[in-house]
């Protein structure tokens, strides 16, 4: 089945510009067709009329209430091969009624209703303005400012049908500001937003998924203890009560067609990412979109998962689904989109095909100056053992054996990198070594100490520092100045206090120190936390954990989000760190730089550690094999190759 | 530029920084708002309101005798007002201000009238006013350790108490404690050599006053400079951040709740010892049917004076002028119900007030081609 809109059987009416209207939409694998009524200003067309309309139309109700902004969608298909009729509305209803006419499709037989003439006898004509314009998208000038940032300044986006692409930008280029403008979550200051060559209005997400503009957010929207077929009913329109038999049937329909196999009766949190956002993007088809955004879609999904997530937005693509791919990595950005526009500080910097680009000149338009992609990693020898982890369980929110009995040690001037896919028990296991959260069973000990269930505090005093994943949640306190961010771990111990007050002279001092050290772009040390960039906060907490000269530093997630300038900064910061001989237990999703910063890298899937292998001595593909369970020595034994251990 | 029309349409922005002199200009606009909201009822009332205004200004700020009546009436709001400042500034939900006062008052009353240390002397004050915080600082941590280490909700856990406290002073005024020798539910007169030494020719207990000013700049260098502030102002801003920097949940709530108890306490022995001079009901409130008890007051008070002691002390003072401008309001004979409505009308739009003070109005722009 052709699952693509034809946009060439989509057709508006040309009339005066007036907002009432009845927005008729196809479900996907039909041709659809706009139809908007005239009003000639009674209340009775918004009130009564129009619902009745989309009643007889066997119309899903999506508007909010009726009244002066009144949206309706419902089902009028037409003839492929018809360019355009102009036609009474009692006319197309009859047509949309009467099963026998082979180019009008109903969804199933209705009684024949009569509808008074009188208040429908505004005329209404279809026209195909919509097919003469090239793009489905096009944004024009848009400006929007937060207190103190213009996030968008005059950018300007086209989308054409069945392309990808890509928007490329480093965190805070205002990327997603400006898809949350499209899609009608924030309001836009200035500039004007065409669909389909129609000039909107997008008050809401509601306006936009009218439209057919669909978001799979980089968090998904989901109701953890509901079922994959209640989360899709969830958010179809209201109007309707709560559809699950029909939705699974539909659903089933759907993932069929893209070849996955997902049970409409799972539980949410049964699923893992990679299925999870399989339910995303089926939610967003599922409403009839087909215009796509795509937030950030890989950060959650292995190496596997993403390549099939590529296939899939290349078949998508193939369709004639619109999608636009929000990202801040390169290597995605030319492997799949067609076209690609880049943001620099809220500024459109470059629009490109992308088979014009290179990844150099990318990454230079995106950070503003050139970038190397390889660290220069030193070769240092490996000191005394720092931490020792012997047999560790630990328990995950719901109760479950988040982490299952993990053994191993990390030594002076190494790198020890744990690769997983998320939700495998990192969290957990860094939580338990940082003493924020109990461990069941087995022990941990630093330089010979048994730490096990010790408090946070008495940890750091042993040397430990640890960079957080929640950076913006745990790592620093947004609502206040970066001084005192700063002090946030150190602020109880001399010299930044004596016996009971904070010594503020010193702690500034120390504070200008850092900042200049560390490069942390902020107007002054009393400016809120939460007016710097993601790469300047992390910056500001890797400057307050590790100056101390840590024993051992826990760094979760330290380059997640980040810009490509930002992650070669932290990069490097924690490569010095290895240098002066610290331990160091990375964590990390993106596997090219686990690979390319450890020494030695474990593997944790389930809870428990697949293996701990040199990464200089495996594919990508076979660690991540070994992300999804497969141990490491049936890797190496398909591969015939004796395993190494640190 | 051609072409850029301005359009007269506003929005509200998030103000990045706060301004002193912004909020003081709110602050006034509002109380100003609240004169002119209740103009219109006085006027149904038959009366002029300029003249109702300039009445209640000069009972509550005109002259000597008036601004002492204030003062007076400001003691317990500055005590209880910088201990709930101190408790929101660390987002704990503290509204048992009303029990904490209650079982001060308690304690004191204990003391001089039933304990064995009735000897008149200097002590024994000063064993009202130990007592009296402590009964207080126990009363809230109690609550601070219901809530920390049994987990029940702090706002459920301190209302709770303040019912308990309510009812063990009323079961203590209609049981063993009740004058012997008239059916109200008083208890007897405290020993003049129990009480409270006061300005002369007011009713202003001095030593509680004293107290309160040494606490309100106390707690407001504390929060500033000290650890303990750094710590409490980082586990309202963040508990998470709070728990990953080593901070103890348990130390910061129980220390919080210790002291606005404790101040509490204080401003229950001061209204006992200083002002009533004998429990009865409502000792923990203005007396009026109209001003709850001080224990709620005073969390407006300290959300007025955005959780920071010296602002919440300043916002009693205005606060306790109010509340006395609508005394004389009673005594004008204006109804109890319409006194209400406008106090509460004040309260409302001064509240109204801080939150606006948070946002700015901006004109929007837009471009027409």
């Amino acid at each position: 089945m052709d699952t693509r809109w034809a946009d060439s059987e989509y057709i508006v009416y040309t009339s005066t510009a007036t907002r009432t209207h009845v927005l008729f939409q196809a479900p996907e694998g039909q041709p659809r067709l706009v139809v908007k009524i005239l009003p000639t200003g009674s209340a009775f067309i918004h009130l009564v009329a129009a619902p009745v309309a989309a009643f007889l139309l066997r119309a899903r109700s999506t508007g909010r209430t009726f009244g002066v902004h009144h949206t309706t969608s419902g089902v009028v298909p037409l003839h492929p091969a018809q360019k355009s009729i102009t036609i009474k509305l009692d006319h197309a209803l009859k047509l949309a009624q009467d099963p026998n006419k082979k180019y009008f499709y109903n969804n199933s037989p209705t009684k024949k209703r009569t509808m008074s003439k009188a208040s429908l006898k505004n005329a209404i004509k279809f026209s195909d303005k919509a097919r003469s314009s090239e793009f489905v998208v096009q944004m024009k000038g848009i400006t929007k400012s937060f207190p103190g940032v213009v996030a968008n300044d005059h950018i300007d986006f086209d989308l054409k049908r069945g392309e990808i692409h890509a928007l490329l930008g480093e965190n805070g280029a205002g990327k997603t500001t400006l898809m949350k403008i499209l899609y009608g979550l924030y309001q836009k200051d200035e500039g004007e937003i065409y669909v389909r060559g129609e000039k909107v209005n997008i008050k809401s997400p509601h306006d936009a998924k009218a439209l057919g503009i669909g978001m799979v957010h980089q968090m998904f929207e989901q109701v953890y203890k509901h079922s994959v077929a209640e989360n899709i009913a969830l958010f179809s329109p209201p109007g309707q009560l709560f559809p699950v038999e029909k939705v699974k049937q539909r659903f089933v329909e759907l993932s069929k067609k893209f070849g996955w196999d997902i049970d409409p009766d799972a539980k949410i949190w049964q699923l893992s990412a990679e299925e999870r956002q399989r339910v995303e993007i089926l939610k967003v088809i599922y409403q009839g979109s087909n215009i796509l955004i795509f937030d950030e879609p890989t950060s959650v999904l292995t190496p596997q998962g993403k390549s099939e997530l590529m296939k899939w937005l290349k078949k998508m693509r193939d369709e004639g689904y619109a999608i636009i791919f929000i990202t801040h990595k390169l290597d995605e950005v030319l492997e799949i989109s067609d076209r690609v526009t880049v943001l620099r500080k809220g500024k459109k910097i470059k629009e490109i095909a992308t088979s014009k680009a290179t990844k150099e000149a990318l990454a230079s338009w995106m950070v503003g100056r050139e970038v190397l992609f390889k660290v220069k990693k030193k070769v240092v020898r490996k000191g005394k053992r720092v931490l020792e982890v012997k047999d560790l369980q630990v328990l995950g929110d719901r109760g479950e054996k988040a982490v299952n009995g993990v053994s191993f040690d990390i030594y002076e001037k190494e790198i020890f990198g744990l690769a997983g896919v998320g939700g495998s028990g990192q969290k957990e296991l860094i939580e338990a070594l940082a003493g924020l959260r109990k461990v069941e069973s087995g022990k941990f000990l630093i330089d010979g100490i048994d730490l096990t269930n010790a408090s946070p505090r008495e940890i750091t005093e042993k040397g430990v520092f640890y960079v957080p994943e929640d950076r913006e949640i745990s790592g620093v306190i947004l609502t206040m100045s970066v001084k005192e961010n700063l002090i946030l771990r150190d602020y109880y111990r001399p010299p930044y206090s004596r016996k009971f007050a904070l010594d503020w002279k010193f702690i500034k001092q120390d504070a200008h120190k850092k900042i200049s050290q560390y490069k942390v772009a902020t107007p002054s040390i009393e400016t809120i936390a939460s007016l710097l960039s993601g790469g300047n906060l992390q910056k500001l907490i890797l400057a307050r954990e590790t100056s101390g000269k840590p024993r051992l530093l826990i760094a979760a997630y330290p380059t997640r989000g980040l810009d490509v300038g930002s992650v070669e900064d932290v990069q490097n910061i924690l490569l010095q760190l290895r240098e002066t001989g610290s331990a160091i237990f990375l964590i990390s999703e993106d596997l090219d730089t686990l690979m390319m910063m450890s020494d030695r890298l474990a593997v944790i899937c389930g809870g428990r550690l697949t293996g701990i292998v040199d990464p200089t001595e495996m594919k990508k593909e076979e660690i991540g094999l070994m992300m999804a369970g497969t141990m490491c020595e049936e890797v190496l034994r398909a591969r015939g190759k004796r395993k190494i251990r640190g | 530029m051609l072409g850029v029309k301005e359009k007269f349409g506003v929005r509200l922005e998030k103000r990045p920084a706060p301004s002193l002199r912004v909020d003081i200009g709110i602050s006034i606009l509002s109380f100003v708002a609240a004169l002119v909201a209740c103009s219109p009822i006085l006027s149904l009332l038959g009366y002029n309101p300029i003249d109702v205004y300039s009445e209640m200004f000069k009972d509550a700020f005109g002259g000597f005798a008036a601004i002492a009546r204030t003062l007076t009436k400001a003691i317990p709001l500055i005590l209880v007002s910088a201990g709930a400042a101190l408790s929101f500034k660390a987002k704990i939900w503290n509204i048992g201000a009303q029990g904490q006062m209650i079982m001060g008052a308690i304690a004191a009353t204990w003391v001089a009238l039933f304990s064995p240390f009735q000897n008149g002397s200097g002590e024994q004050i000063a064993l009202m006013l130990v007592l009296g915080i402590l009964a207080g600082l126990a009363w809230g941590a109690i609550c601070g350790f219901i809530n920390e280490k049994i987990g029940v909700n702090m706002v459920i856990t301190t209302l709770m108490f303040n019912a308990i406290a309510i009812k063990f002073l009323e079961y203590l005024l209609h049981g063993p404690w009740k004058m012997p020798a008239i059916k109200y539910p008083y208890t007897d007169p405290l020993p003049a050599s129990s009480w409270l030494p006061v300005i002369s020719d007011t009713t202003i207990h001095y030593p509680t006053l004293i107290a309160g000013i040494a606490s309100v700049i106390l707690l407001y260098l504390v929060l500033k400079r000290y650890k303990l502030g750094y710590e409490i102002r980082v586990f309202g801003e963040n508990r998470a951040a709070a728990k990953y920097a080593g901070i103890s949940s348990f130390k910061v709530i129980m220390i919080v709740m210790s002291i606005s108890g404790a101040l509490a306490g204080l401003a229950g022995v001061g209204e006992v010892a200083g002002l009533h001079h004998q429990l009865k009901m409502g000792v923990e409130g203005s007396g009026a049917v109209y001003a709850a008890s001080y224990g709620y007051v005073a969390l407006y008070i300290a959300w007025l004076g955005k959780c920071n002691p010296l602002g919440a002390a300043f916002a009693s003072f205005l606060i306790a002028g109010v509340l006395i401008g609508g005394e004389s309001l009673l005594v004008m004979g204006i109804q109890m119900a319409v006194v209400s409505v406008i106090l509460g009308m004040a309260l409302l739009l001064l509240m109204a007030g801080v939150y606006l003070s948070e946002y700015k109005i901006v004109r929007r722009r837009s471009v027409e081609k």
